[in-house]
């Protein structure tokens, strides 16, 4: 079924199956969307723990409720919809934690040829760049308001078009732009030591 | 490159920020023992009272609706249950005093006997009489 966009759902299939009651079928979904939703929880609440909880919250969620899904929107926009606001509500019931532990780099950003390339212009010392670029990015991103936060992690990290950010968040694309500016400018001005 | 391209970028750098394979493989598994556990621990009732919430939160806009139309199905009910008990157990009559109409009911004497005749001097009539619209017969 085309839902309201007018492209084809490539989920409907296991959507459809998943309403009927087949419990593989939405095996599939929560195998096909957990990392992608991950990342959203995670560059939200900054925390692991956290993250997993609310990931298994929101497929938890979502099975209760996959039956009255409707497909007015694609399976991937409902599942976004949900998981985000389940995190803002997280946020707005969590206290903020005084001296967070940020998580360490994977070691796969190290090897990523991008990083090495944008780093190695600024800093010999690559290790210890490394690493204090994480936690000034991490701060800075501590910073954002929680509306804010959820823009730039679905445009900036996870390359969501504005106009599928505005479906989700269900609001105008004007405003994610709006918010993705002032976000940009608020991380800019946190960064600048960075940038000489 | 200008600022903004390199926030860009390096927030892009963030992606790599997940778990090993090992988390998602393991994820699915720990996510259904969450669900047994849910619903050990849950009672029917409380399942229940969760759906309806969760129910009449998606309503959404028309969450309005239900109260409104409930508060009508019910008085509906009532009228229908409180109209229709009335009908079937009190009589005819109770209903008629009710309504505030009243109908009286005159007995019809005959005169039977010679004293009647006596007492009502004009019957049987002497003259000539002509029917009235209630039946009886009226002297001209």
């Amino acid at each position: 079924m085309n839902a309201k966009l007018g492209k084809p759902d490539p989920d409907f299939d296991l959507v459809c199956r998943a309403q009927k009651g087949d419990t593989k079928a939405f095996d599939e979904l929560v195998v096909h969307y957990s990392p992608k939703l991950y990342g959203l929880i995670y560059h939200m609440t900054s925390n692991r723990e956290d993250t997993n909880d609310v990931l298994q919250e929101v497929f938890a969620k979502a099975y209760r409720s996959i039956r009255q899904f409707k497909a007015k929107s694609t399976f991937y926009t409902w599942i976004y919809s949900i998981a985000t606001n389940m995190t803002l509500n997280f946020l707005k019931k969590r206290k903020r934690r005084q001296g967070m532990s940020l998580d360490d780099l994977d070691s796969a950003i190290a090897n990523d040829k991008e990083f090495i390339e944008l780093t190695s212009k600024s800093d010999p010392v690559k290790e210890a760049y490394l690493a204090e670029l994480q936690i000034k990015l991490n701060e800075a991103m501590q910073t954002l308001s929680d509306n804010h936060r959820a823009v730039v992690t679905m445009f900036d990290i996870q390359g969501i078009p504005h106009t599928e950010i505005a479906k989700i968040l269900g609001v105008t694309e004007g405003t994610v732009r709006s918010r993705l500016h002032y976000a940009h400018q608020l991380l800019q001005s946190q960064l600048g030591d960075f940038w000489k | 490159m200008d600022n903004n391209e390199k926030l860009q970028k390096l927030l892009r750098l963030k992606n790599y920020e997940r778990p090993g394979d090992e988390y998602f493989e393991n994820f699915l598994g720990a996510l259904k023992q969450r669900q047994r556990e849910d619903a050990l621990r849950q009672s029917a009732l409380g399942r229940l009272k969760e759906r309806v919430v969760e129910w009449y939160r998606d309503l959404g806009s028309l969450r309005w609706a239900v109260p409104a139309g409930s508060s009508a199905a019910l008085l509906a009910g009532f009228w229908a249950v409180g109209g229709s008990s009335l009908t079937q157990n009190e009589p005819a009559s109770a209903n008629l005093q009710k309504n505030g109409s009243e109908t009286r009911m005159f007995e019809l004497r005959i005169p039977r006997t010679e004293d009647d005749t006596i007492k009502n001097p004009s019957f049987p009539p002497q003259g000539p009489v002509m029917p009235t619209n209630f039946g009886g017969f009226r002297e001209l």
